[in-house]
This record gives C-alpha cells, structure tokens and sequence, in this order.
C-alpha cells in the first residue's frame, strides 16, 4: 500500500448522466404525467405598449375542455422577483394588470384537459387594448418627453450604479494618450436545449409541489409563496433534469405561478411548457448595452485610468437588470491596476422583451468593450497587444478598492503561455490577408457575495450522512442544470471522506428534502459555495467518527487520523487502519443508534461586495476572412486559463467547448433581430446558433494556480470562458481585414462596407 | 407550433392517390419524407385535413442510371441515396454535392428529392442542379403521364405546374454530354446546416479553351430557381479568360432578383452571386476532370 492515498482531484471522470441524456432515459420536466394532468398555455401581448381596457374570458371558459382560466383581475396583483433586498425594484407581475409592456408580454393562462383545447381557448379570451406610444432603443428611452414604460416613475431609468476611486482628473491630465470609444452589443438568446416548463400539483391541504425546470429551487419556493399568498414551507419545488439554462432559468417566470394557481384553483395537476417560439420571442436574452469608454496610458503603456458609462436596455421590466448594471462596471475594473476608475451604469426600460442574466452576465459585454479598446490602444501605442497587458495585468493580492481583493491569480502566465501556444509573433507576422490573429482576455466571479436576494439562509448548504456498509449520502439543493455540478460534489465528498465515487448517493434538487438552502446556480457560484458547504458536512462528520477510533492508535493528537482507500488510519501508521463502516457502525452504536450525519454550509465572509474568488484567462484566436463575401471563419481557438485547481479536467474542457460554442454564435451568427418590438427570428432556423460543423479545433492549457477561498483550490470555468472569445474573433478579424468590430455582431456586410470604403 | 390534427393515408398505388385527390381535393397533401410539410402545417404556414403519404406507393420506387436514358429518380427515392449513389457521383457531381451538404443526416434519411423540388422554396438545394443537367419532370395524373422541363415545373415560392390531380412521378436526367463539366455552389452564413442564403449550379462544356455549352441556375435570388440567360449569353461562344468569367459574374449579378430577407439583404445576395458565379466558372474550368 502506498503511503499516499489515491485522489480523486484532477482525475478525468466522465459525466455520471451523459447516457442517460444521450439515450434520451434521463426525465425532465416534460416528461412528466400525473392523473388527471391539464395542460396549460399562456395567453402574449400583440402590443408592444398599450393600456388593458378590458378582457373577456367568458368565452375561453364555455369552451368544452377548458378547466381554468385566469387573467389579470382573478388573481393578487403581487409584484416579485430576484432582487427582494430593494422592493421599489420589483416591477413585475405575473400577469398584467392596467397594462402591457412588450410582445409577448403575459395577459392570461388557460388550462385545458389537452394542449389544443388550451391553444384554442387562448383565440376565445377577448382583450381590448388601447396601443400607447413605444420605446425600442436606450436613445429613445432616454429622450426628452418619452413614454414612460412603469408609470410609476418619472422617466425610463431604472436605476443607475456607480463606482469611483482613485484621482480619475488627474489620470487624463497626466496622460500621454487617451482614446474613446463606444460600443455596443446585441440581445441574443440563451437557445437552451429544453424550452421552460413546469408541473405544478395541489394537495388536498392547499400545499403546492411543483416540478420545474429551474437553476434556482429556492427562488422559486419563495417567490411562488408570496405571489400564491402562501407561507414558504407550504411550497415544494423539485428540479428534474435540466436541459440548460445559462441564466435565463434564475426567476420565478409567469408560467410557474399560471400553472400552480389552476392547479389549486381546479384540483388538478397542471403542465405548462414553452414553445421556442415563445422562448425566442417572449423568453429573457442577453442586455444588449451601450458602453462608453474613455482611457488614458501613459506613453509606454501604462493605464493610468478609465471612465465607462454603460447604458443597459433592460426591455419592460428589471429582472436581474440591477445585477447586471453592477457587473459591467466591476468587469470593467478587471483584468487590469486602474489606478483610477469611475463608472456609471444606467439601466433603461424599453418595450423589448425584458433582458435577464446570461452566461457571463455584463462580463461579455463589458470585456467586448474593454479588450478591444486595449487592443485599438495597442495598436496606436505601437506596443504588443500581449506586452500591453503584460504591464498593466493585475496580481495576486491586488484589490478594486471597496469592491473585491484578488486572492489567486495566474493572469500574467496565462498571456505568456498562449503567446507560446498560440505561436502569437510568428503567426502575426506571417498572417496573409484575410488572415488573422487576435487576443483577448477574461476575470470571472466564482459566485456572488451581495446578498440581493435577501436570503435568511447560508448561501449554500449541504448533508452529509454515512452509513456501516462504507457508503455516504450527499444531500444538497445546489442545482445541476447540465454543467455538471453534481458529479463535481459528489467527487468533493468522495475524496474527502476518502471513498470511492460509486459509494456517494447523491439526493438533490427537493427544497423539501434537501437542507435550507443554496442560492443555486448563477454567477459560477456552485463549486466554490456547495463544494465548501460539502466540505464543511464532511469535515463534522469525520470528527465524530476520529473521536470513535483515536483511542485505537497511539496517537499525539487526533489531527494525526486521515480517510482514505475506504478506511480510517493515523498518517504516520496507514497499515493500522479500520475500515470506513466499522467505525460508522461504532460511532452509531455508542449514540444510541443515532444515524451519523452532519450540515454544513457556506457563506461568504470578508470578501468585499462581488465574489471570494476570481478566475483568469487569455484567448487568442485564428481566423480567416473571405475577403469578397465577408464570411469569417474562425480557424483555430487558443485558450490559457486560471480556474485554480482543476477538480475535473474533461468537466473544464466541456466548459470551454460549450463557451467557444456559444461565444461563436455571439460573435458571428446569433441576433435576436427586432422590429418595432417584435422578434423576427422565432425559430432556430432563423435563429443562428453555431452547430457542431462550425466549430474550430481548440487547444487549450490551464495554469496552475491555488485558490485558498475554493475546495481544494478551485475556483470558476463555466462562465468567464464566454467572454473573450468575441472580442477576440473581433480582434482578429482587424488584422485580416483591417475592419475594427465596434458593435457586435460581426456580420460579413459589415466587413465587406468597411472594404469598399477603404478602396474608395 | 404544434401539428394540428389530419387525416393520414398511405396508399400503396398511384391509383388509390388519385382517387383521394379526388375525393378531398384541395383538403388534401401530399407527403413524402414530410421534413417541410410538417413544419409547414406545425407553423400555420400550410393547412390541410387529409395527409397522402406517398412512400409506400410503388410505382414512385426506383433510381436508376444507364448511358442511354440517364438518371431516372423516382419520387420517393431518398435524398440519402441519391446522394450515396456513385453513378449520381460520377456523372452528376454537381447534383452530388448539392445533396450531400443538404441539411443535416437525420433530413437526408428521410427527406426526398422530389419533395424538395414540390416544395418549391427557391432556395431548393436540388433545384438549380436538377435544372442545370436540363431534368425533366413527370408528372402523373388519372389520365395519363405527361413530361415537361424541370425548369417550368416552378411557378412561384410554393407553386408548382403540378395538377390538382396529379403526382411527380419521377424525374429524368438525360446523361451529361462527353465532357461537361459542373459543379454547385451554395453559401449560408451558417456551416452547410442552414437554408442557403444563395446557391447556384454551373455546367459548362468546353472545346478547347471555347465555351460549347453553359447552364447556369442561380436559387434563391427570384421567386422560382432562375437561369441566368445572360450570364449564359455572354459565356457561350467565347474563349475562357478571367475577364470573360467577369463579365459573366455581372451578368449574373444584373440579371438576379432577389429580395431582403432574414438571410440577407438583397444587395448583399447580388454581391453573392457575382462572386460565386465567378468561382464557379474558375472551379470548372480548372478541374482536371470533367
């Protein structure tokens, strides 16, 4: 026997439910069939603006089948969502009341004894709108004399964040060069795989279960409760297998409160699931913004400071808007020492369909901005676009004053090694044209510290029981939603109690079984958070279970025992050890039988207002340009990255195929394109996500780095691998081109405009 | 976007099809792979009550190629054998490529070529291939077959020259003159699993450095796949040059009608075509095979 146990850190696992979802076994939300089952639909707003007169449902509820019918004026008018911690931010109802604010904006719900009798009741429901004038961009929001979207406000901002340190006057009068520039970015859709859906069932007492595809059990235990007019613990929320989410499954939407209200109102079980013309049109996307950005360096390429403004169309109603506004200035601040920084973020209502949280959430647009403008400054520096960053890159221990303390950071190695991997100076210098190189880098949260949820609860928390036969059960609310967090705790849990992986069972995804409670997955929050709250559950029950067996070895101190290969034994002597059950079984048995278990949670301390951790990385990629119709091609895609210890190597790379995946389509092919209001492009054929055709060979390296705040030293890679990868492609697409990419997306008509001009 | 309820029949005999065309007139569709029709009905574009599914009808069977009659297609031959045939290959390269980089494997098992022709979208990826080869189509009707050029088999963006009714049967490609050469062309801004946003055949025979023959079919650039006789005009007769294949690409560019649409605009297709057809002139003529 080796002296060292084997570990399960870094080790290749494979995804415990890929077959599952590949053979089509695994169950979602869909998939469900209770007796007596109603199947409900949602009566949308035609309008982009306009005042509710009246609505006559008398019709839809004579229509033979139809069970239940609910508009506006049958049900509370209780305004929720995300952000508790600020009640004046919560605009939104679940159906409308006085008025509607978008297309696609929700009026009324049917539930009917099968799908067509719901869609056809839905004809039936006669609803008198008076159109109001329409807003549909910032600038129109923000003119004078505007329609107000929310009456009860002044104009259509919202809100506005700031933030603002350093000597900023001072920066631009020192500098040797500034440049200004604005941006702007397009709304584009999560395009998950499973559209939204939802099972919602009654008890006989008045209780509510329902099934949902969701990132966030517990969000919509609470919220369902206050909108149904329950107490939270009468509310029981079960997360099936989620086919995706990406942020736009973080709120109580609509359908979830439609469905739970008819299924008490007619006592029977009621399914509610999206179209994906309804989750292209009416579903959250991606904050299209506006950033100005303005930076001063002096001549050998120091920052010496940056103001950005940043306008946000939210759409109707605020969402996750507020998070949002914050981010993009934190995003703004990364990255780089800003020795002086100012940002104001200013988020707007329009009648767009409301904007929400989407992978990266403000990192991608706020790092489109700032990397190009790092790499138009490059340019005009006459300084390496790598070296740039080189001299300005933050380090371990630096801090964004009053926001967050950087406390691992491999940033510098990142750049150097995708320099060398990339092969950056010789490929530039031998690009042909219509060939390219480009660079662009990333910081990204591991989970969020503001509490704008207002949570009573730890952030995230988790069970730990163990049993005689050598086995364990991990009890968590942490949500998987295909990222593949279960297997990651469940790996966190193993190697801690030194078992195998088959020997965890894993119980999840009940706010009635599981312990209270995990925010759920956003803002790559999950393996840091759970994966601490399971290492603490973990650590109690091994001091009860040391306690038991320390008097067995002839031991200095109890810190001396360790779990591994299944077994206990003290460090120094790993021969003398006992089995992992024959302990559990003693500890049982001197406790009165008592099952052995402990909780554990997590919540972030002294870790300034944004994230405990932050990740790292640099992207460079290859592209080539038709240079007569425009088309880019993205060739090849380069990534160095920081995520501290990897837990799992293929988990990663899923991550960063899938960012590469999603960030090709925000780069080049995917915009929700909008009309008045109206999404034109309602299906995925119009609709374009890269398919696995478009996809470019990827090489990537990871460095090394250890994050004292994660499990085990890790920190995130499932969100901030989103965003360099466009303004990256961007990046390159200026030197094959010289056409430099200011608001996205790259379309080959913007290419080929430049071209002619430049000829001309 | 859900399939409202039909009535589904699967007559094995053209004659049972003709007798429910009959019976439910325009109530009535037919169907063959259904990879467009059953969107179209899901998406509220198309309506019908009555559903005629057209594989098990035996008389549509078969694809065959011989030196004489060339390629014959029947209408519910799948676009994957077509594809996978090696005489389509050899002789047909065009049509080849064309439905080899059509949609997606899953479509191309079940989808047919003559449903893509009935379809009459004008951005059918077979059309402009069929068309350049001088396909005939025949069409079957209650009394009697009749044969006219796959060329006039398109009326309009859904429209077709086929009777009320009457079946494609099938679809007849006269074998390639000794020599010709062609190729197709399709661009999306997407990888091959898109709607093309252009696409085009050419088909081109040289003598010498002369152009004998040339064929060019331009989709989705005009409400029905369209041939660019003056692209034709300016090629047939002259010797290649890169000028010539110039010339030729503006012709084409001049001569297309397309309009904006979520794919592209409409100046943006034109610039398209002007590139493409130049390309496609350049590809043919330095192929080292016919």
């Amino acid at each position: 026997m080796s002296p060292r146990r084997e570990t399960l850190i870094g080790k290749r696992l494979p995804r415990p439910d890929a077959r599952a979802k590949v053979t089509g076994a695994a169950e979602y939300t869909d998939d469900i069939q209770l007796p007596g089952m109603l199947y409900g639909a949602m009566l949308r707003s035609p309008h982009a603006h306009a005042k509710i007169v009246s609505i006559d449902a008398s019709r839809a509820r004579a229509h033979p089948g139809v069970k239940c019918v609910i508009t506006g004026q049958d049900v509370p008018a209780i305004r929720y969502g995300n952000w508790r911690l600020i009640p004046p931010l919560l605009d939104e109802t679940a159906l409308a009341t006085d008025k509607v604010r978008f297309i696609g904006d929700e009026v009324a719900a049917v539930a009917a004894v099968d799908k067509d009798t719901a869609l056809a009741a839905l004809e039936l429901i006669d609803v008198e709108y008076e159109p109001l004038p329409a807003i549909f961009s910032v600038e129109e929001a923000l003119a004078e004399g505007a329609p107000v979207v929310h009456a009860e406000h002044e104009n259509n901002v919202s809100l506005t964040r700031d933030i603002d340190y350093g000597d900023l006057e001072k920066a631009f009068a020192e500098a040797d060069y500034v440049r200004e520039d604005t941006f702007t970015t397009h709304p584009v859709s999560h395009a998950y795989m499973e559209p939204c859906s939802t099972v919602a069932k009654c008890d006989p007492d008045g209780r509510i279960t329902v099934w949902t595809s969701t990132q966030t059990p517990y969000y919509i235990q609470c919220l369902l409760a206050k909108t149904m007019e329950l107490r939270e613990n009468d509310v029981r929320v079960i997360k099936p297998a989620v086919g995706g989410g990406f942020g736009g499954k973080m709120e109580l939407r609509p359908w979830d409160f439609a469905a739970a209200w008819m299924a008490r109102e007619t006592g029977r079980p009621v399914k509610i699931t999206m179209s994906r013309a309804e989750e292209l049109s009416a579903g959250r996307r991606r904050h299209p913004v506006t950033i100005h950005s303005k930076i001063a360096f002096k001549k050998d390429g120091t920052i010496l400071g940056k103001e950005v403004t940043a306008k946000l169309d939210g759409g109707a109603y605020n969402g996750m808007g507020p998070t949002a506004t914050f981010l993009i200035g934190n995003f703004g601040a990364m990255l780089y020492r800003f020795p002086s920084y100012r940002y104001r973020g200013i988020y707007c209502h329009t009648n767009n369909t409301p904007a929400g949280a989407m992978r990266g959430f403000g990192a991608p647009q706020a790092l489109f901005a700032g990397e190009m403008q790092m790499n138009l400054a490059a340019q005009e520096l006459g300084i390496d676009p790598i070296e740039l960053r080189l001299k300005n890159a933050m380090e371990n221990g630096d801090e964004i004053p009053g926001v967050a303390t950087i406390s691992s950071c491999g940033f510098r190695e990142c750049l150097e090694e995708v320099r060398d991997l990339s092969g950056w100076e010789e490929r530039r210098a031998t690009c042909k044209p219509g060939e390219g190189l480009g660079l662009a880098c990333y910081s990204f949260i591991s989970g969020g510290v503001f509490n704008w949820f207002n949570t009573k609860y730890p952030f995230s928390s988790a069970e730990v029981k163990v049993f005689d036969d050598g086995t364990a059960q991990l009890t968590t609310l942490a949500a998987d939603i295909g990222q593949g967090s279960d297997l990651i705790l469940c790996q966190i849990l193993a190697e801690e109690l030194g078992l195998k992986l088959e020997d965890v069972r894993l119980v999840t995804g009940d706010t009635a079984v599981c312990p209270q409670s995990d925010l759920g997955t956003w803002g790559s929050r999950v393996t840091l958070m759970a994966g601490n709250a399971v290492r603490d559950a973990a650590r109690k029950v091994k001091e009860q279970l040391f306690g038991i067996v320390s008097l067995d070895f002839d031991l200095n101190v109890i810190h001396e025992l360790e779990c591994g290969d299944g077994h206990i034994y003290p460090k120094s002597k790993p021969k003398k050890r006992i089995p992992f059950g024959e302990v559990v079984s003693r500890a049982q048995k001197a406790n009165r039988g008592e099952p052995l278990k402990a909780t554990g949670s997590y919540t972030p301390r002294d870790s300034g207002l944004v994230s405990p951790a932050f990740s790292f990385g640099a992207q460079v990629a290859d592209v080539s340009v038709d240079l007569e119709t425009g088309m880019t091609t993205v060739e090849k895609m380069y990534t160095v990255h920081d995520c501290g210890t990897e837990l799992n190597p293929m988990a990663v790379e899923g991550q960063l195929e899938g960012s590469i995946q999603m960030s090709l389509g925000y780069a080049l092919s995917e915009e929700l394109l909008m009309e008045e209001g109206k999404t034109l492009n309602q299906t995925l054929l119009d609709y374009k996500v890269p398919v696995a055709e478009d996809m470019p060979p990827s090489i990537s390296k990871t460095v090394e780095t250890f994050e004292p705040k994660g499990p085990f030293g890790a920190k995130e890679a499932g969100e901030g691998l989103a965003c360099p990868t466009a303004p990256a492609i961007a990046h390159a697409v200026h030197q094959a081109t010289g056409y430099f990419c200011k608001d996205l997306p790259i379309r080959p008509e913007k290419i080929l405009e430049f071209l002619e001009e430049s000829t001309e | 976007m859900r399939l409202p309820a039909f009535e589904y029949h699967a007559p094995t005999r053209l004659e049972e099809v003709f007798t429910l065309l009959a019976e439910h007139g325009p109530a009535a569709k037919l169907m063959a792979g259904g990879t467009d029709l059953l969107p179209g009905l899901k998406s509220g574009k198309r309506h019908c009550e009555h559903v005629i599914a057209l594989k098990q009808v035996e008389e549509l069977e078969g694809l065959t190629f011989d030196e004489t009659n060339g390629l014959v297609i029947g209408a519910r031959t799948l676009l994957c054998d077509v594809g996978g045939s090696e005489a389509v290959a050899e002789h047909y390269p065009a049509l080849a490529k064309a439905i080899t980089t059509l949609a997606t494997v899953q479509v191309r098992n079940k989808a047919t070529v003559a449903g893509n022709l009935c379809n009459a979208s004008p951005c059918a990826d077979t059309a402009t291939p069929l068309c350049a080869y001088g396909a005939r189509a025949v069409l079957h009707g209650p009394d009697g077959a009749r044969e006219l050029p796959l060329e006039e088999f398109f009326i309009g963006p859904g429209q077709t020259a086929i009777g009320d009714r009457e079946v494609l049967e099938r679809l007849v490609v006269p074998r390639p003159a000794k020599g010709l050469r062609s190729t197709f062309f399709k661009f999306s801004s997407r990888s091959r699993v898109d709607i093309a946003a252009v696409n085009m055949s050419l088909t081109l025979l040289l003598k010498g450095e002369g152009i004998a023959a040339a064929s060019l079919f331009l989709g989705t650039v005009a409400p029905t796949p369209m041939r660019a006789t003056r692209a034709e005009k300016v090629l047939v007769g002259e010797t290649i040059s890169p000028e010539l294949f110039e010339r030729a690409a503006c012709a084409a560019r001049d001569e297309c009608k397309p309009i904006t649409d979520f794919r592209a605009t409409a100046e943006y297709k034109r610039r398209i075509v002007h590139v493409m057809t130049r390309r496609a002139l350049e590809t043919v003529t330095t192929e080292t095979t016919a």
